[in-house]
């Protein structure tokens, strides 16, 4: 994953008026905070004037309900990713989820991936028996192949979108636990014949 | 170019029964005399295609072989040209280099951020109407012209925040473009969805923008719960988005519409009809003006 998100703790300095608004959609703490003693929020973090005047004005109701829009878009995301486990939910997919949403942020253009991964493993903690093992597997090949492996789909002329049965390959084959699992399997392989030669050359010596 | 699609894994089969049927045509037209043959050359049944710049970043960038030789519109989400601070170079590489590849007519953004300092929300949100942000906005979008050398589009999104600023939701979409001198991608449905949450006219909201800008539209199904409609781009077309989409195309130079679903994918031939009727909307509007155009007498 592209690592820790959690927004608690971020707003430490002045800052611009769209990274304020940024921190206030990102974070539920923060517009709870925002609507209790709104003044004193604004003083303490904004100092831009163009910021203090809008963060004055804007509508409480109106953050909360673009911020729930953010993370029903992201739950839609996870859903699409890993169907299984969150048809298996039920009702109760939307709640969980949003608590987890709350405190992670993903990044980049695989942010997808990343969220619904992010997501199955803080499930596993709540709900043990909620993650499919197989689905949790497919999306953490997906994401591996994803994020690692354009050298390899450049090579295939095929232009089939293969990312996820190689990816699921590749880790099935290696572990999903193993570091060298988000490297292709050509590089372990060159690896292995380097000291294979370099082992032979010191025997041969 | 003419009613679009954008393009998307799930409707792969769909976009090579389209490119098969058309090249069965050309091929037979071909074959046949002219006066047999029931349809016209080119008559492709999707015109141009978009495709997301992001989509192509995790792989080598190669137009998608089941589209054809149709124009590629890319379009981009990551942008965040609200975002104060100068473009992101990384992510403008990428798109260059999508770009390149593809062979893109027009590149196309949202007037939105999507992160600021150390936070990626991942989706569109408003930014402040001001002028400050008006002349940021269009600096960065006149960079982009210059450095990918290809025409901008810049997109209305949905919002369900109001932000107070010194300029109306027009007006700041107006200004923008017209600092930036680009181009309009008018997304219809946004209109629909925020007008109607806001107890607005939507065709008011159209009226108020110069139409001559608009180069693009956006069209996809709204959903709607508790009395509030959502941009899910996962519903069918309603006769109320038909109807803005033929006012504004009445009123604009509209040279492409893309359809642009993400998810309950309908069946090919739901996606058939939705294609043809605005196309028949964009040829009901060629007909007018040819109608109407100035003909040459000759006096004997």
């Amino acid at each position: 994953m592209c690592g820790a998100h959690d927004q608690r703790g971020i707003v430490t300095a002045s800052q611009d008026a769209v990274t304020l608004l940024a921190i206030l959609l990102a974070s539920s703490d923060e517009r709870e905070a925002f609507a209790r003693t709104r003044d004193e929020w604004i003083s303490a973090h904004a100092a831009d004037p163009a910021a203090v005047t809008l963060l004055s004005e804007i509508a409480i109701e109106g953050l909360h309900q673009q911020a729930d829009v953010l993370v029903k878009k992201r739950w839609a995301e996870v859903c699409d990713n890993a169907p299984t486990t969150c048809q298996a939910l039920g009702s109760n997919g939307p709640a969980l989820f949003q608590t987890f949403a709350n405190g992670y942020w993903p990044k980049g253009h695989l942010r997808h991936l990343d969220d619904t991964l992010a997501f199955l493993e803080w499930l596993k903690g709540v709900m043990p028996h909620a993650v499919g093992g197989i689905e949790e597997a497919t999306v953490r090949s997906h994401f591996a192949f994803r994020q690692n492996a354009t050298i390899v789909t450049s090579s295939f002329v095929a232009q089939k979108d293969i990312g996820p049965v190689a990816g699921f390959v590749i880790v099935a084959h290696l572990g999903a636990n193993a570091w060298h699992a988000f490297l292709p399997t050509p590089v372990p392989a060159v690896v292995a014949r380097w000291w294979m030669r370099r082992k032979r050359a010191a025997t041969s010596v | 170019m003419g009613a679009g699609l954008g393009y998307r894994g799930p409707l792969r089969p769909f976009f090579e029964q389209a490119r098969r049927a058309f090249e069965e045509r050309t091929r037979r037209l071909g074959e046949t005399p002219v006066d047999e043959v029931e349809w016209a050359p080119g008559e492709h049944l999707i015109r141009c295609v978009e495709v997301v710049a992001e989509h192509f970043f995790s792989r080598d960038p190669q137009p998608p072989r089941e589209v054809g030789s149709v124009p590629l519109l890319v379009h981009c989400l990551d942008f965040s040209l609200g975002t104060p601070g100068d473009l992101n170079r990384p992510y403008l590489e990428k798109v260059q280099e999508v770009l390149r590849r593809l062979n893109g007519a027009v590149l196309s953004d949202h007037l939105a951020f999507t992160r600021a300092g150390e936070i990626e929300l991942g989706h569109l949100n408003p930014v402040p109407p001001t002028r400050a942000n008006v002349r940021m906005i269009a600096a960065k979008i006149r960079q982009l012209q210059e450095e990918c050398g290809v025409p901008f589009l810049l997109e209305n999104i949905t919002t369900h925040l109001s932000l107070p600023g010194e300029l109306r939701a027009a007006e700041f979409y107006q200004q923008v473009v017209d600092e930036a001198d680009c181009g309009m991608l008018l997304d219809v449905t946004n209109v629909m969805v925020n007008c109607r949450n806001r107890n607005l006219d939507p065709l008011q909201f159209i009226e108020s923008l110069d139409l001559q800008r608009v180069v693009q539209l956006h069209l996809v199904g709204y959903s709607e719960h508790a009395g509030t409609l959502f941009d899910s781009h996962v519903e069918d077309i309603s006769e109320d988005l038909f109807g803005l989409t033929r006012d504004v195309i009445d009123r604009a130079p509209v040279e492409a519409v893309i359809i642009e679903r993400d998810g309950h994918w309908p069946s090919a031939d739901l996606l058939r009809s939705e294609l043809v009727r605005v196309q028949q909307i964009l040829d009901d509007k060629q007909q007018r003006e040819q109608c109407a155009a100035p003909t040459i007498s000759v006096a004997s």
